[in-house]
């Protein structure tokens, strides 16, 4: 036996439909007193239209199949779908309307193209700074050829994820993690590297060491030869985004927040990539962690907490931070702060993380960047007062430097300055 | 895709202007035609329709659906002005028609409805009825119109209804 088809959508009116309906009572009403037919004849099509749009209503469209992908890079998002009907056929009339999350901003407006098959859309939208979002599945809605009166219609699909970071992200993985545990197992790397177990041989490359060079096939092959080795597992990481209020309000914090989190997935799928060991502290008033842990489940229990992270209403103290870390993680694992460092007592949660056995590096959205006038000419007064805010960041992040490395993320596009800090040896990385 | 779309304002549609000229021409004409002075009869809707097309364009969702409102007065007010004759009758229903065609396009959605000039059908056709009956009838008297134009709207609903029920829904044997 049968399901019983589903009831179709209501048909409701637009405002626009009751706006042209109560004129038309209303010319009607002053018709009658001022018997006179002009104003009667003006609101014939008024009361009408509606009416006519209502009886016309069209019946058994159907449901559509969502497809749709996110391509781009850096501030690009492009988003290229197809809504395919079920069944097949043309249906005039029916409108796609999209929900654009914040932060995205339209570049260009929607294409939509009618097909026999359904609807294809180009969606042409921009990142004005890192973020990881979600984007709502587009809803249908028929409307008839006045657009007085709608009709909802069933669509089918998921949701869509943007996630826009720096691609430098991507190399971060080469920085030698600290392990927390002594036996790390025998899960390696992916990563080839100078060091750990032999993976072969391969042509002699600039960046090589004379230790890498394998001399005796070197002479064999009368060329310049090098081995490549299997990096062991590189360890733990512990990313730490502090979500505390800040002093230059919600909104810049809440962007902040946005390019801090997007900074920590980044690196968080970077090293889990290699099969380290992540775990992920947001604190706000309070801690919320996620222990270390690995594989792909981890990637998005990270990503889940990451987007649903927002701005706490009241900062916590610094100490807590550290205190609360020490129940959830192993002391010693390398950590990753991600502070927009914006007020003078950020940088004390620094020497209790260190005495608390977290050594951290931090990773700094500056929020000079998100304060720069937008204006194409800035006034003199613009100019100094971006010269003082620049002059304030870099006397903060010069007294951070004192307890941590800190990396400055002025170009919110651009982590070449991450990248170059895990190059450097590890002896002189220390801050102070 | 708006053609051109680099050359207007945010959030303008030129699309919309076709029918809003439409619309501000025929309702200063009828006013001309039925009397009112040339000043008011051309200034009140071309300033309303501006204001209008200002309204539709700002962002958010009313804008679109209740920004018509100071074109709809402004003509009411014409047409409550203007003496009756059947030119300034025929051109008062064919500005109603094009506030129709104007309402149904929105600034930034993507696409206009399907045909929309075809949803002018029943609209244009009471129109033509009440303006015959209003100036062609022996008695022509506005209420004579009103009546033919219910007679209209009912027997467009019978129709529908006719129709319905011989569409009615696809329910298999196996549901009952």
């Amino acid at each position: 036996m049968s399901a019983p088809p589903e009831p179709e959508p209501p048909v409701r009116f637009r405002p626009r439909a009751l706006v042209l309906l109560v004129s038309g009572a209303a010319l009607a009403v002053a018709a009658i007193a001022s018997h006179n037919s002009i104003p009667l004849l003006l609101a014939v099509p008024l009361l009408v239209g509606p009416v006519a749009a209502g009886l016309g209503a069209a019946r058994g469209i159907g449901g559509y199949r969502l497809t749709w992908s996110v391509d781009g890079s850096r501030e690009a998002v492009e988003i290229t779908g197809r809504l395919a009907r079920s069944p097949s056929g043309r249906t005039p009339g029916v409108f796609p309307i999209f929900y654009r999350p914040e932060p995205l901003v339209e570049r260009q407006p929607a294409e939509v193209e009618r097909t026999p098959e359904g609807l294809g859309f180009r969606l042409h939208w921009a990142a004005p700074y890192p973020c990881l979002i979600s984007v709502a599945r587009p809803a249908l809605v028929w409307r008839d050829p006045l657009g007085l009166v709608e009709r909802d219609v069933p669509v089918e699909g998921e949701a869509i994820r943007v996630q826009r970071f720096p691609p430098e992200l991507a190399r971060a993985a080469r920085a030698p993690l600290r392990r927390t545990t002594p036996l790390p197992g025998e899960v390696r790397a992916r990563q080839l590297g100078p060091s750990g177990e032999f993976f072969g041989i391969r042509p002699y490359g600039s960046g090589d060491t004379v230790r890498q060079v394998n001399w005796t096939a070197t002479a064999r092959a009368g060329r310049m030869l090098a081995n490549d080795f299997r990096v062991e597992r590189t360890g733990d990481l512990l990313i730490v985004v502090e979500l505390r209020p800040s002093s230059l309000g919600p909104e810049v914090d809440a962007r902040l927040a946005s390019v801090a989190c997007a900074g920590a997935y980044g690196l968080a799928q970077s090293f889990l990539e290699q099969k380290a060991r992540v775990g992920l502290a947001l604190y706000g008033e309070y801690l919320t962690a996620i222990p270390l842990g690995s594989g792909r489940r981890q990637r998005y229990r990270i990503l889940r907490a990451l987007q649903t992270a927002t701005v706490g209403e009241v900062a916590g103290p610094s100490e807590r931070l550290a205190v609360s870390l020490r129940r959830y993680f192993p002391p010693g694992v390398t950590t990753a702060l991600l502070s927009p460092l914006a007020d003078d007592d950020s940088t004390l949660v620094l020497p209790h993380l260190r005495r608390r056995g977290f050594p951290a590096f931090v990773l700094s959205p500056s929020p000079v960047t998100l304060l720069a006038p937008s204006a194409a000419a800035p006034s003199e007064d613009d100019r100094r007062a971006l010269r003082l805010l620049s002059l304030v960041r870099r006397r903060r992040v010069a007294d951070a430097w004192s307890e941590a490395p800190v990396v400055d993320w002025d170009d919110y596009w651009s982590l070449a300055a991450l990248t170059s800090f895990f190059a450097r040896p590890a002896g002189r990385r220390s801050g102070a | 895709m708006t053609p051109d779309a680099g050359r207007w304002p945010r959030g303008f549609d030129p699309r919309s202007l076709r029918w809003a000229a439409a619309s501000a021409v025929l309702a200063a004409l009828f006013g001309v035609i039925g009397g009112v002075p040339v000043a008011f009869a051309v200034g009140l809707p071309a300033g309303a329709a501006l204001v209008t097309l200002g309204l539709r364009g700002r962002p958010g969702a009313l804008a679109p659906e209740y920004g018509l409102l100071p074109f709809l007065v402004a003509v009411g007010t014409l047409a409550v002005w203007a003496r009756p004759s059947i030119l300034a009758g025929a051109l008062a229903g064919s500005a109603g028609l094009a506030v129709l065609l104007w309402s149904g396009e929105t600034p930034g959605e993507s696409g206009a409805g399907a045909d929309p000039v075809g949803g002018l059908a029943l609209p244009g056709l009471c129109v033509a009825v009440a303006l015959l009956a209003a100036f062609a009838l022996p008695t022509a008297q506005a209420d004579t119109g009103a009546a033919a134009v219910a007679i209209v709207v009912a027997f467009g609903l019978v129709a529908w209804a006719l129709v319905e029920a011989r569409r009615g829904p696809n329910v298999s044997a196996q549901t009952i």
